[in-house]
């Protein structure tokens, strides 16, 4: 009845090795994350960004239906690309030429860009993508507004 | 004129039976872990190309702090992809199973809290690349493979646990060796 700790042991010692393997490129990539997180797209703006605290902003809210009715920035428009053609039209009702547009969803996700690149293309500017998402804008909301 | 049978082959007339249950110790757990391996190796290359995807993915689950996502998220996929790359290859593969069981339970205590809490997120099993599964499909995913390593372990208890013996259906080392 030694066989079972001694294959415990053994398989002990390989996850260690296997982890340890997995440190290597995880420390590249771990690197490489931290960078992407400190460098910003020439239409991305952080929650410091004077933009982003101006009176005529339109925000507009790229994540689903549910995660809108859940919580969003005050006065954000939804459109996403599920309803676009529906959810477009409240767009053009809120933007006038000159203000300028902001674009968010949640943290780390591409729908912003999405969203953002499809507005350009119908010739609206200047259009932002908020970095961080959702979650930036919240973290930087006093308490009691939420 | 009759034929011989060319020398050093031996003539070994097989039953059904016989065959069946070298499938069974042989083939099946070969298959087994070929498809563990598999999805493993898929799952953590579809991360790595996108680290900063499956933060957010990570982010949606609501229980890590903003501190350890960056490092989860750079971590996770190489284990995953050394996990793999371990069970397809029968190297390490006592640790490659121990790892994986861990991963799998963790991954599936996350998606059932996910459930559980109502969260609108998607499971992030395979990257943004591959396209995002809801935490349904996910958890019921991870039961299957759950399943499977369970059997894996079953296979490679009950062989290590009995005294090995030279097999004419072995070529080279046999996994559990490792």
């Amino acid at each position: 009845m030694t066989v079972i700790p001694s294959l415990a042991i053994k398989a002990l010692r390989g996850a260690l090795l296997l982890s340890l393997l997995a440190c290597i490129p995880a420390a590249f990539a771990w690197v490489k994350l931290k960078d992407a997180a400190e460098t910003l797209l020439p239409d991305e703006l952080t929650m410091h960004d004077p933009k982003v605290s101006a009176k005529d902003v339109v925000w507009v809210d790229a994540r689903s239906q549910d995660a809108y009715d859940e919580g969003h920035v005050t006065g954000a428009i939804l459109l996403n690309d599920d309803k676009w053609d529906t959810l477009l039209g409240n767009l053009f009702a809120a933007w006038q030429p000159e203000r300028p547009i902001i674009v968010y969803c949640s943290a780390g996700c591409e729908a912003s860009h999405h969203v953002a690149d499809r507005l350009r293309d119908l010739g609206l500017e200047p259009i932002y993508v908020l970095k961080g998402g959702y979650d930036a804008w919240k973290q930087n909301q006093p308490k009691a507004s939420l | 004129m009759e034929t011989k049978p060319a020398e050093g082959i031996p003539l070994m007339e097989r039953s059904p039976a016989s065959s069946q249950s070298t499938w069974l110790r042989n083939g099946l757990p070969l298959l087994l872990r070929l498809t563990l391996g598999g999805i493993f190796l898929y799952a953590g290359i579809m991360k790595a190309l996108d680290p900063g995807a499956f933060v957010g993915d990570l982010r949606g689950f609501q229980v890590f702090p903003e501190t350890a996502l960056p490092i989860l998220a750079a971590f996770v996929p190489y284990l995953e992809i050394f996990v793999g790359a371990a069970l397809v290859l029968g190297v390490l593969y006592s640790g490659a199973l121990f790892l994986s069981g861990g991963q799998l339970l963790t991954f599936a205590a996350l998606l059932a809290s996910a459930m559980w809490r109502g969260l609108d997120i998607s499971c992030g099993c395979f990257g943004r690349h591959a396209g995002g599964d809801s935490v349904e499909i996910g958890l019921l995913r991870d039961g299957i493979l759950l399943l499977i390593w369970f059997a894996l372990v079953w296979i490679f208890v009950r062989q290590g646990a009995k005294p090995r013996q030279p097999s004419p259906d072995l070529i080279g080392r046999s996994v559990y060796d490792v």
